[in-house]
């Protein structure tokens, strides 16, 4: 059987076959130029919003379908 | 928890992806790209399951939003890995709504029906399980199975995470993801070989095999 002689199960197989697109140089430098931006403004916002908390225990409330992005509580 | 074998948080990568993280936020641009390389490429998988050849696209798009919001995030690499699936499923959709308003010759649906044959043996498909091969399997199931495949066999998230990004239950998400990968394996021609997936979720709720897609 495939798997047992891969080593791999099916979902592992799966997994490497979906990441096997090539990175573009370029687009990682223009990730990395909107990083920079991004730092070197002033205007950058640090404070977090419910859905940029992803510490272990932070899970947000859910079940009742999709999440929506919330307003950032009390931002100016 | 058991020995199942899931995906889940604990990455190869999660430990050098938080440090990177951590180093971005404090202003190092060589750390950010540690982290783009790291992450790019089960986000591209992902978004390539979502939208298609637009996948990079939409990933550029997502990047600005990541690079602009870092300082907000607060969370570990797996942290990490769901913060940034997050923002770029909402580019995918927000790019799929102005598709649908804008019509294009090309549709998901189009893609289904051009589903290639069966590889003839179970084992032939698995050593030969191109990317594109593999993406036209994942786009033909219903989108709440592909998203959980996507999401916990690509990006690498756990079943939590997973549901996190997708705004669903953690019972939901495992039970999509094992029914898409079940189909999957059965597609390319073999036993489902899909036992680490949950098959207590299985026995759980295998009531049916209909799953409607409530995506329209």
């Amino acid at each position: 059987m495939a798997e047992q002689r891969n080593g791999k199960g099916f979902p592992a197989l799966l997994g490497a076959a979906l990441r096997g697109v090539v990175v573009d140089d370029e687009a990682e430098r223009r990730a990395v130029a909107a990083f920079r931006e991004a730092r070197d403004s002033e205007a950058q916002a640090t404070s977090p919003r419910r859905q940029d908390d992803w510490r272990p225990g932070a899970a947000p409330r859910q079940g009742r379908g999709e999440l929506r992005d919330q307003p950032p509580p009390g931002r100016h | 928890m058991g020995q199942t074998g899931e995906p889940r948080r604990g990455h190869a990568h999660d430990g050098e992806l938080g440090a990177a993280v951590a180093r971005a936020q404090e202003g190092d641009d060589s750390a950010f790209a540690v982290a783009y390389r790291i992450v790019q490429p089960g986000l591209l998988g992902y978004l390539r399951g979502l939208v298609g050849d637009e996948a990079e696209d939409v990933a550029s798009d997502a990047w600005l939003e990541i690079a602009r919001d870092l300082g907000r995030f607060r969370g570990d690499g797996a942290g990490f890995r769901g913060w940034t699936a997050t923002i770029a499923r909402h580019r995918a959709l927000d790019h799929l709504r102005r598709q649908r308003v804008r019509p294009r010759p090309a549709t998901l649906e189009q893609d289904v029906l051009e589903l290639p044959a069966p590889h003839s043996t179970h084992d032939q498909a698995l050593e030969s399980l191109s990317t594109e091969y593999a993406l036209d399997l994942v786009r033909s199931l219903p989108r709440e199975q592909a998203e959980a495949v996507l999401l916990r066999v690509v990006v690498g998230l756990d079943g939590p995470a997973a549901a996190r990004v997708l705004g669903k239950r953690p019972g939901a998400v495992r039970t999509a993801a094992y029914r898409g990968l079940r189909r999957l394996a059965r597609e390319l021609g073999g036993d489902d070989g899909v036992t680490d997936a949950g098959p207590r979720t299985l026995e759980e709720s295998d009531d049916s095999d209909t799953d409607g897609p409530e995506h329209g």
